[in-house]
C-alpha cells in the first residue's frame, strides 16, 4: 500500500508555497510582458505609419510649390517677351500703315486689330498663370476670367454659376482649387471636343460643393488612371483633406466633383 | 574545501573588476553594487570561522549559539534582498514602481525582523520565510526593472548595459538556491550526507555561476561605453 510516513513537515510545505508562488509569478510577469509588447510593438509602427504620411505631404507640397514657380516664370516670360515682341510688331505694322497705298488700309487695320487681340490674350493668359494675381482677385474673378478667355476664343460656351453665401477661403486653398480646376479645364478643351461647359460652385455650410460638367466625347476612367493631370489633381485635392472625383462615359461627356471643407480657423 | 575557497576565489575576482569598472564609471548605483560586492567577500571569509570551530583555535566556541555560522548568514541574507530589491531602483522611471519597491522593501525588513525574534530558529538555520518573501520580492523588483527596459528603447542597447548582467545573475541565483536554504535544517552529514552534496554542488554551481556573470558583466560593459546612467540621484 502506498502511504505517506507522516504529515507534511513544515519545509516541504514551504518549498510548495515556494513553488507555487514562483510559477504564479513568472506565469503573470509574461503574460504582461507580452501584452507590453505589442503595445510598443503597435506604437513604433503607427509613428512609422505617421512620419511616411507626413513626408509624402511635404513632397507634395514642395511639388506644388515647383509647380507653381514654373507657371509664374512662364507667365513673366510671356508677359514680358512675347508681349513686347508684339507690340514691336504692332508699332511696324503703324509705320507700314503709313507707306502702302490705301487699298491695302483694310488688309493691315485686320491684321493689327489681330495683332492687338493677340496681346490681350496674352495678357490674360499671363495674369492666370501668375499667382499673385489669382491671390490679389481671388477664386470666383479668376475662374469668371478664365471661363471668360474660352467664351471669348470661341473654344466652347462656358457657364458659371454661383450659389450659397461666398465663404472665402484661404489663399492657399484658393489657389489650389483654382489650379485643380484650370487643370480639369484645360483637358476638357485638349481632349473633349466639347461644345459646352458648366461650373457650378456651391458655397454650402460646411464645405464648397464644386461641380464641373462637359458635353464632350467623355474617356474611359478605367485606362487614364496613370496620366500625371490625374494624379496632380488627386494629390492637391488630397492636400486640401477635399472630396475629389472624376466621372465620365464615353460619348455623354465628363462631370469634375470636388467638395472642399472648409477650415476651421 | 577547496571548492569553498574557489568560490572565495570568484568573488574577489568579481570586487576586483567590479572595483576597476567603478573607475571607468562612477555611477551611484555602481559604487553600491561594488560595495555590496565587498560586503560579500568579507562576511563569507568571516563565516569560514566555523571551521576553526572544531578544528582549530575557536573550539572553546563549542556547544555556543556561535557554533555554527547561521546566524551571520541571516543578517547577511536580509541585506543582499534589500540590496537586490533596491538596486533596481535606480533605473527605474515610473513613479508608482519606486513607490511599491520601497513601501515592499520596509515591509520585507519588518517581517524579516519579526521572525527572527519568534521564530527561534536564528542561529541554526536559514530563516524561510524571509527567505521566500525576498527571492519573490526580488523576482518583482527585476520584472520591474524588465517591463521599463521593454518600454525605453534601450533594449536595443542591453548587452552593453551593467544592470542588464546583474538582473540575469541574481534571477537565476535566487530562483536557484532559495528552495535549498529551505532545507538549510537537513545540512547535517549526521542526517542526510546525500543531502549535504546535493547542497555543496548545487550551492557552489550557482555561485560560479553568479559571480561569473557579474565578471563578465563587468568586462563587457568596461570595453563600451555606458549607453544608460541612471535617471536620478537619490
Amino acid at each position: 500500500m502506498l502511504t505517506e510516513k507522516g504529515p507534511l513537515l513544515p519545509q516541504e510545505k514551504l518549498l510548495i508555497v515556494y513553488f507555487i508562488a514562483v510559477l504564479l509569478f513568472f506565469t503573470i510577469f509574461s503574460i504582461v510582458f507580452v501584452v507590453a509588447f505589442q503595445r510598443r510593438k503597435n506604437k513604433f509602427l503607427k509613428e512609422r505609419y505617421e512620419a511616411e504620411q507626413r513626408y509624402q505631404r511635404e513632397l507634395s507640397d514642395s511639388q506644388i510649390e515647383i509647380q507653381e514657380q514654373t507657371l509664374k516664370n512662364i507667365a513673366w516670360e510671356l508677359h514680358d517677351n512675347v508681349g513686347q515682341l508684339l507690340s514691336v510688331a504692332n508699332i511696324q505694322l503703324n509705320v507700314l500703315m503709313n507707306a502702302i497705298p490705301t487699298s491695302f488700309h483694310d488688309q493691315v487695320s485686320e491684321t493689327k486689330s489681330i495683332v492687338q487681340e493677340t496681346v490681350q490674350e496674352i495678357r490674360t493668359l499671363s495674369k492666370v498663370l501668375n499667382n499673385d494675381v489669382v491671390l490679389k482677385n481671388g477664386l470666383l474673378k479668376s475662374l469668371q476670367m478664365e471661363l471668360d478667355r474660352f467664351n471669348r476664343l470661341d473654344y466652347l460656351k462656358a457657364t458659371l454659376k454661383i450659389s450659397g453665401d461666398i465663404v472665402p477661403l484661404n489663399n492657399a486653398s484658393e489657389i489650389i482649387v483654382f489650379r485643380i480646376l484650370q487643370e480639369f479645364l484645360s483637358n476638357v478643351i485638349k481632349h473633349a471636343k466639347a461644345s459646352k461647359l458648366f461650373v457650378h460652385l456651391d458655397y454650402q455650410e460646411k464645405a464648397l460643393e464644386i461641380v464641373a460638367e462637359d458635353d464632350g466625347v467623355g474617356f474611359d476612367v478605367s485606362q487614364k488612371t496613370n496620366s500625371s493631370g490625374m494624379e496632380t489633381m488627386h494629390s492637391r485635392a488630397e492636400l486640401l483633406n477635399a472630396k475629389f472625383s472624376i466621372v465620365s462615359e464615353i460619348g455623354k461627356g465628363t462631370r469634375l466633383f470636388i467638395k472642399y471643407p472648409y477650415k476651421s480657423t | 574545501m577547496i571548492a569553498g575557497l574557489l568560490i572565495q576565489f570568484f568573488e574577489l575576482i568579481a570586487f576586483l573588476t567590479g572595483l576597476l569598472y567603478y573607475q571607468k564609471n562612477k555611477s551611484t548605483p555602481t559604487f553600491y553594487l561594488v560595495w555590496f560586492l565587498g560586503i560579500t567577500f568579507f562576511s563569507e571569509v568571516f563565516s569560514w570561522y566555523a571551521y576553526f570551530v572544531n578544528n582549530g583555535f575557536l573550539h572553546f566556541l563549542k556547544g555556543t549559539s556561535f557554533e555554527t555560522n547561521y546566524w551571520w548568514g541571516n543578517i547577511y541574507s536580509i541585506i543582499s534582498y534589500l540590496f537586490y530589491i533596491n538596486y533596481f531602483k535606480w533605473y527605474l522611471s515610473s513613479k508608482s514602481s519606486i513607490v511599491i519597491l520601497n513601501r515592499v522593501s520596509v515591509v520585507f525588513l519588518i517581517v524579516s525582523i519579526l521572525e527572527i525574534i519568534f521564530s527561534g530558529e536564528f542561529f541554526l538555520k536559514f530563516m524561510p520565510i524571509s527567505s521566500i518573501l525576498g527571492t519573490l520580492l526580488v523576482f518583482l523588483s527585476i520584472a520591474f526593472y524588465y517591463l521599463e527596459l521593454l518600454k525605453s528603447d534601450l533594449i536595443l542597447q542591453v548587452q552593453k548595459s551593467l544592470p542588464f548582467y546583474v538582473s540575469v545573475g541574481a534571477l537565476i541565483f535566487h530562483l536557484c538556491t532559495t528552495p535549498l536554504f529551505l532545507y538549510s535544517s537537513y545540512y547535517s552529514n549526521s542526517i542526510d550526507p546525500s543531502f549535504v552534496s546535493l547542497y555543496r554542488q548545487v550551492i557552489f554551481g550557482i555561485n560560479y555561476l553568479l559571480y561569473s556573470i557579474y565578471i563578465a558583466g563587468f568586462l563587457i560593459c568596461l570595453r563600451k561605453k555606458d549607453p544608460y546612467f541612471p535617471k536620478k540621484s537619490f
